[in-house]
């Protein structure tokens, strides 16, 4: 390691470093029972009741029963497990959902088991649940609404669509992806008003490889077959040491006051370091994630301020990092009416648990001094500044 | 002591790969997919899992598809196979020997407008070749499974020579080998066993659970069955399980390493076991086929025992094998592999089976120990 500046990590809703309560609790596991938890003999016993441990643990924390808890490899297993099985017809999700949610759904529908209806967000990324009940037909069995937002951090009222579903549509099944809220916000099944609900381990101090679909009233059809683990619900030997860790990420102590606590700090000290910048998504801070911001620099290219940022030891990310590889403009950033040009002078700063405020200061320190080379760059190379580039990004 | 013989359920994990784990659960937690320093520090020990096993197995680094495990990759294989299969080609054959993980696939496959069919095999488990060829309707069959080697009675099927068949009759076929159990206990080589795909696991070579691999051969026509995110070059989404990959890459490599005196050695240990068997223990028989089976597999049956009294009497002097296979436990009746092979009702009744399974680990105290306990415990467990 060099004598560079310490690493700052402004990305947590990419993936989240482990939870020392995590990581001591899989330690424990790996000296606890190796065995396949479907074995009859004592090895493979010792294994299942560190499974079942885990599953109350997992379904305590979600205000769920055990044998609702369906272990996953992550969140994606899990939406897509829910929308293969119990899509059909048509399905309403809102244009801001992960594309783990719309890709399964528009693979569907390229299949012709479902049509789909989006529904649009306004400028902020606020949902009116309305217009969700305008979008049900008699035909309707999933609704898809995530719980919060992985770029823009915006709440989604879960519960009032929920309501809406219970009058106007009560067979069909709300799915709600509540990855980034869990761990950041109360989250419980009967909060959410949801009937399956899908979690990820590695958001939230957990490993990476393991999540859950906790299914409520709705039996529910394996995706991977070939065995009776989880209930039938779920094939394969189960990732124990994984589960582990997921258990031991939903047990951390909340920590939501120190997020609003950051949040609220990061977004004072920015506006005053850095005049200009556009806060993207819901003003009103109940409504949103108290970690997440995502902050338009107009005139900077994001990926260039990224990289100069990664250099200066800050690491976040322009949009999410499914799609960080890709060229074309954040889905949500688009549905929020946002411009390609907006959209790529756009840059989302996740915290997280163990950040401190001094991390805060620093990391506002460095975006400053990011932008200020960056200035200085664009100046001193391309007089025409920032059109040239935009220009320089998509020759890339 | 624990005389862990139960390897074909679940290994324990090697040291050295539980070691290398531990960095990507701390400092090197960052995302695959993330552009900064931390993200690239994750794709790079993602790539150097995926060159290590490709190598491995004898194909290119943009061959291996991650999975959460050997199920997945079986499930991948079949159902991807399907959903790529052109409108014509409707009929799949299944080896009656096949991994849940692939024949609880017939009804799915069913529900595609396929016609699924079982390729039977002996009674010592042997695969059919010529019902095999029978079957093949050369203008319609895009699917074809074959298990490399079975994980109940362990016999090993001879895949290259019906991938050559395959080659010629029915090219358009993916053939698919579900290589769980041989995966370093025979050499698992895609081009050398003629394979359109191959399903691998960690956890079954001393790796850890919850990571797998497809192996895909390139231009392949199988489409992913999970979608969003463009991880695994479209093929797998989801966020990687980098450490489990790493894991995994490092347990394929140890187990790579010391093939050939591991394989030598657990044979070995194997024949101790059955010969002590044979000597102390009467009316018993192997089932399987007696050279064509893994080193470190033996499937016993018992005549007048319940395999479960066997098994929980076997236990309680810490001696852990399995009645057939994990995946079945709790169910009654011959498994269907064992139905596959003839057995009846009557016969399942009869012979109490136990499958024994080694591995590298296995040492000659428990293999002796075991035979003790078997000498005492059988005729015990018959006096009931």
């Amino acid at each position: 390691m060099s004598a560079g500046p310490a690493r700052i990590y402004a990305d947590w809703n990419a993936t989240a470093p482990l939870a020392v309560e995590v990581r001591d609790a899989m330690s424990e596991a790996l000296d606890g029972p190796f065995g396949n938890p479907s074995s009859a003999h004592a090895e493979g016993r010792r294994a299942r009741d560190v499974l079942s441990a885990a599953r109350r643990d997992v379904a305590r924390w979600l205000g769920a029963r055990p044998s609702e808890v369906v272990f996953t490899s992550g969140a994606t297993e899990a939406l897509n497990h829910a929308i293969t099985v119990l899509g059909s017809g048509h399905a309403v999700a809102t244009a801001v959902e992960h594309s783990a949610v719309l890709e399964p759904i528009r693979a569907m529908e390229r299949a012709r088991r479902l049509a789909l209806t989006l529904v649009p967000v306004d400028d902020r990324g606020s949902l009116d649940p309305e217009q969700v009940a305008t979008a049900l037909r008699p035909e309707t069995t999933l609704v898809a609404v995530m719980r919060a937002n992985n770029e823009t951090g915006n709440l989604y009222d879960t519960l009032a669509v929920a309501q809406i579903l219970r009058q106007r549509a009560p067979r069909a099944t709300l799915l709600v992806d509540a990855t980034q809220a869990v761990g950041r916000i109360e989250t419980s099944l009967d909060g959410l008003g949801a009937d399956v609900v899908a979690v990820s381990a590695h958001k939230i101090g957990g490993p990476k490889g393991v999540g859950a679909l906790v299914a409520r009233g709705r039996p529910l059809d394996p995706l991977l077959r070939g065995g009776l683990q989880e209930s039938g619900r779920r094939a394969g030997t189960e990732n124990l040491l994984g589960i582990v860790g997921l258990a031991a990420a939903a047990r951390l102590a909340p920590c939501v006051e120190h997020l609003v606590a950051l949040g609220q700090l990061l977004r004072r000290e920015l506006d005053a370091a850095v005049p200009g910048l556009i806060v993207h998504g819901e003003p009103d801070a109940s409504a949103r994630l108290p970690q997440t911001t995502s902050v338009r620099f107009p005139g900077f290219d994001a990926d260039s301020l990224l990289i100069r940022l990664d250099a200066l030891g800050v690491q976040l990310s322009a949009g999410s990092a499914c799609t960080s590889q890709t060229r074309a403009p954040s889905h949500v950033l688009s549905a929020l009416g946002l411009s390609p040009e907006a959209a790529f002078e756009t840059v989302r700063i996740s915290l997280g648990r163990t950040t401190s405020p001094e991390e805060v200061y620093e990391l506002v320190a460095r975006i400053a001094r990011a932008v200020q080379l960056e200035r200085e760059a664009v100046v001193a190379h391309r007089p025409k500044s920032l059109t040239s580039a935009q220009r320089s990004r998509s020759t890339k | 002591m624990m005389v862990y013989l139960d390897n074909g359920a679940t290994t324990p994990p090697d040291p050295r790969v539980v070691d290398a784990m531990e960095p990507f659960f701390r400092e090197d937690f960052g995302n695959p997919s993330s552009a900064h320093a931390l993200g690239a520090a994750a794709a790079r020990a993602v790539r150097a899992a995926r060159e290590r096993l490709a190598e491995i197995v004898g194909a290119e680094p943009d061959e291996i598809v991650f999975t959460s495990g050997g199920t997945e990759a079986d499930n991948l294989a079949i159902r991807g196979a399907a959903l790529a299969a052109s409108p014509r080609r409707r009929h799949a054959l299944l080896s009656a020997l096949e991994h849940p993980a692939v024949r609880d696939n017939k009804s799915y496959l069913e529900s595609q407008g396929f016609t699924v069919e079982l390729v039977p095999c002996s009674k010592e488990g042997i695969t059919d070749l010529h019902a095999l060829e029978e079957l093949v309707r050369p203008m319609e069959t895009s699917l074809v499974a074959v298990m490399h080697a079975n994980n109940e009675v362990g016999t090993i099927q001879d895949v290259a020579r019906i991938a050559d068949y395959l080659t010629g009759a029915c090219p358009e076929a993916i053939f698919h080998v579900d290589a769980v159990q041989s995966f370093t206990r025979l050499p698992v080589r895609l081009r050398r066993l003629g394979a359109t795909t191959i399903a691998i696991a960690a956890h079954k070579i001393h790796g850890p659970k919850g990571i797998g691999a497809l192996i895909v051969k390139r231009g392949a026509k199988v489409r992913p069955i999970l979608a969003g995110g463009g991880q695994e070059r479209g093929m797998r989404p989801g966020t990687e399980n980098v450490a489990g990959i790493v894991g995994f890459g490092l347990a394929a490599h140890f187990a790579h390493e010391t093939l050939e005196q591991d394989v030598a050695r657990t044979a070995a240990l194997r024949d101790r076991l059955l010969a002590g068997i044979h000597e102390h223990v009467d009316d018993v028989r192997l089932n399987g086929h007696r050279e064509r089976r893994l080193c470190n597999n033996l499937h016993i049956s018992f005549q007048g025992v319940r395999s479960e009294t066997l098994l929980h009497m076997l236990e309680e002097s810490l001696v852990y094998v399995s009645a057939g296979s994990a995946c079945h436990a709790g169910s009654h009746g011959p498994s269907a592999v064992l139905k596959a092979m003839g057995w009846t009702e009557h016969e399942a009744a009869e012979w109490g089976t136990i499958r024994f399974t080694l591995s590298r680990m296995t040492t000659e105290e428990e293999i002796d120990r075991c035979i003790e306990v078997l000498k005492s415990v059988v005729p015990a467990a018959r006096s009931l």
